[in-house]
């Protein structure tokens, strides 16, 4: 194959040799992973079939696979990402938008990936780039070895970021929930740089333990649901741990802070609810209500008399999210006599 | 007639099978195919004839350079024993914008803000890549799921260049030639004055003012500058074209509305360096707050008031809608409509709610 020559450099992570390449027919750079000795080809091609499944912004595009090389090795043609690794942000990064910014993708890649039933088993700061747009792409799925291999006990998977059920050896079935294990960790590591606390570095890890001497993401200064579903990843029972979704919905959420608008059609005049402008009261003979928003949620703060939200009443405390319509006055009553609102919850899009 | 037909395999041991024909414009056909190797259904594209093929390797080396997740992605390029050349895209099932717009009069802002936020990312990062379009239209861009709007991807990078030939000799060669070439008819209400001046030239701020332009029509219902020959003058010397009052006076999509106009103004700047890059006007969508556009498509079947009715949707669920979340007219009884659903009691709640001005249940 002539197609691919290589440019002599060497690309980011991975087992086996990850070279830069150009491809010829297209004039652009390619990333080649030879991938070991002893494994079937033809299993490989399934498992790459399986990745295509796959539809994320934060995974990485396979083009190729084929034979290269004096020795004939199986290759794995995948785009080159001009960027960094994340295991270079490592301890950079400050728990601010930056953060949230790389903790979404991370999570929203997993949860694209765990869509499709495939484990990534592998999830670690190396194994995901960030481009120059600032877009993380995850790498490096460990594609399984032959059967044989299989069947013995063989440790898959990188200190620190395995979870503890991946050391109990023998054959062991993975969940994703591995993989959100990891998640936690790699979330740790970019806030704390990759000496990870000794609880976590042991083998098997003793993430519980950890998490009780220090509170783990709790003593850090974020956004305390965020912090706990953190701690929930970083679980030694894997059933414990949150859906990567979780995470990375709240992630958005925390990313959006401040930028929320509500609009609220039905009074005398239309009004818009946003951080210029917290507070609205509506006063009627029928029922109050006071919507406060606090940068995060809408949340009816005060209510008294007869007020109903989407035919249920509402009661104070309540969060008004999406698109509702609000009712002064009890169903009982005719629809003439009551007071009609509605109330549109928007946000700008994370477009990346 | 093509020389492809369904069950041909094409490139390295007949990797790539075809499987239909899905698009032709005026350079090159496009088929669906199954990559055998990978198992996953490709776009490939072929030229349509030898003059096109000329820069059909450049326009394929032109789009390779882009990767963000709002352009379509080149898969593969090859050449076979008898000369022929294919390109391998990524497949975006769906429709593209300009048939997705023949269903509407025009479109709700919050898909529309979706549409401009997500093509300025897309562009912005090709215009990083020092990629230039260069020939953005609604054809060129491909919403996949169709009417479901779950993607925005740019496609057709560099087919510019391949067409850049019969461009120039339209644009120089007066009204006969011009409305004579689909492809100059097609991308002209989305010219940019320079272009306009020198065809020549490629340059980042002619894309966004495309976008921008494209972004208006999809609001407005019309394109800002008009169509046809007439376009050309009012891109030329008119002032950058306020929206119709309707839209921008709506009590529910007002003041979307408006945010999005002045945002496109600032894109129909008739100096190039004055219009903002792709990067910035990413920047300013950023700031846009608009509902999630996960549409569904159903027909209003009951008014229960004058102004509050019921949609029956394709999966013949009820939901309840407003007349004052309508964009444009009320949509009479039977008329098909695409909508947002949100959580209600003991109805789901439509906004925005589109009619359809074209109902593909009915054709053929």
């Amino acid at each position: 194959m002539k197609r691919y020559v290589p440019t002599g450099k060497t690309a980011f992570g991975g087992i086996g040799s990850v070279v830069v390449c150009k491809d010829k027919n297209l004039d652009r750079k390619v990333v080649i992973k030879s991938v070991q000795e002893g494994v079937e080809h033809r299993r490989l091609l399934d498992e790459l079939a399986a990745l295509q499944r796959i539809r994320s912004k934060h995974v990485v595009q396979i083009f190729d696979a084929d034979f290269f090389g004096p020795r004939n090795e199986m290759g794995i043609v995948e785009e080159f990402i001009e960027g960094e690794g994340l295991e270079t942000l490592l301890g950079t990064v400050s728990s601010g938008e930056d953060f949230l910014r790389l903790l979404y993708q991370a999570s929203a890649g997993i949860a694209d990936i765990h869509d499709v039933g495939i484990v990534h088993r592998d999830i670690k700061p190396s194994n995901m780039l960030v481009s120059q747009e600032g877009i993380l792409k995850i790498i490096d799925f460990n594609l399984s070895r032959n059967e044989d291999e299989a069947n013995t006990f063989d440790f898959v998977g990188t200190r620190g970021y395995a979870a503890p059920e991946q050391y109990s050896g023998g054959r062991v079935t993975f969940t994703t929930a591995v993989d959100v294990y990891a998640l936690g960790v790699t979330a740790w590591a970019l806030l704390h740089g990759e000496d990870l606390p000794k609880e976590l570095r042991s083998e098997p890890p003793q993430p519980d333990v950890w998490k009780e001497r220090s509170e783990g993401f709790l003593s850090l200064q974020l956004d305390p649901e965020l912090a706990q579903l953190l701690n929930d990843c970083v679980s030694s029972l894997p059933t414990d741990r949150p859906a990567a979704a979780q995470v990375r919905d709240r992630a958005a959420r925390l990313i959006l802070k401040d930028r929320h608008r509500a609009l609220v059609l039905g009074t005398a005049q239309p009004f818009e609810l946003h951080a210029g402008n917290r507070l609205v009261r509506v006063s009627h003979t029928l029922g109050n209500l006071t919507i406060e928003y606090d940068g995060l949620d809408f949340r009816a703060t005060s209510v008294s008399g007869e007020v109903w939200v989407n035919n249920m009443r509402m009661e104070a405390g309540a969060v008004i999210s999406g698109c509702r319509v609000i009712a002064l006055g009890s169903p009982t009553r005719r629809a003439s006599q009551r007071i009609f609102l509605t109330m549109d919850v928007s946000h700008p899009e994370v477009v990346l | 007639m093509s020389f492809l037909s369904k069950g041909d395999g094409v490139g390295d041991d007949g990797r790539y099978i075809i499987d239909e024909k899905i698009g032709q414009g005026g350079m090159q056909e496009v088929f669906r195919a199954l990559d055998d190797k990978l198992r996953r259904s490709v776009a490939l594209k072929v030229p349509l004839n030898q003059k096109a093929a000329r820069r059909f390797k450049d326009s394929a080396v032109i789009s390779a350079k882009v990767n963000h997740p709002n352009v379509a992605k080149t898969l593969d390029y090859f050449e076979d024993e008898t000369d022929r050349f294919y390109l391998v895209e990524e497949l975006v099932e769906g429709l593209n914008l300009r048939q997705i717009a023949k269903h509407f009069e025009r479109l709700d802002p919050h898909a529309v803000a979706h549409v401009l936020h997500h093509l300025a990312r897309g562009l912005a990062a090709s215009h990083d890549a020092g990629v230039v379009h260069r020939d953005l239209k609604p054809s060129n861009i491909l919403i996949a799921g169709g009417l479901a709007f779950e993607a925005v991807k740019i496609t057709d990078f560099g087919i510019a260049k391949m067409a850049e030939g019969e461009i120039g000799d339209a644009v120089s060669g007066g009204e006969e030639s011009t409305l004579s070439s689909m492809t100059v008819r097609g991308a002209l209400p989305y010219m940019a004055p320079e272009v306009i001046d020198d065809p020549h030239t490629p340059s980042p701020p002619a894309d966004v003012w495309a976008i921008a332009a494209i972004s208006w029509e999809l609001l407005s219902g019309f394109p800002p500058f008009g169509t046809g020959l007439k376009a050309v003058s009012a891109i030329l010397n008119e002032p950058s074209p306020a929206l119709p009052t309707e839209p921008a006076s709506h009590p529910q999509f007002g003041p979307l509305t408006e945010a999005i106009g002045k945002i496109l103004s600032g894109c129909f700047d008739k100096k190039p360096a004055d219009r903002p890059t792709a990067e910035e006007l990413a920047g300013l969508c950023d700031g846009l707050c608009y509902l999630p556009v996960v549409r569904d498509v159903g027909r209003v079947n009951a008014y229960i008031a004058p102004s509050l009715g019921f949609i029956l949707s394709d999966e013949g669920e009820e939901v309840f809608f407003h007349t004052q979340n309508v964009v444009g007219t009320k949509p009479g009884l039977g008329t098909k409509v695409w909508y947002s659903q949100f959580e209600g009691k003991p109805h789901p709640r439509a906004i925005p709610v589109v009619p359809m001005v074209f109902d593909p249940d009915a054709e053929a």
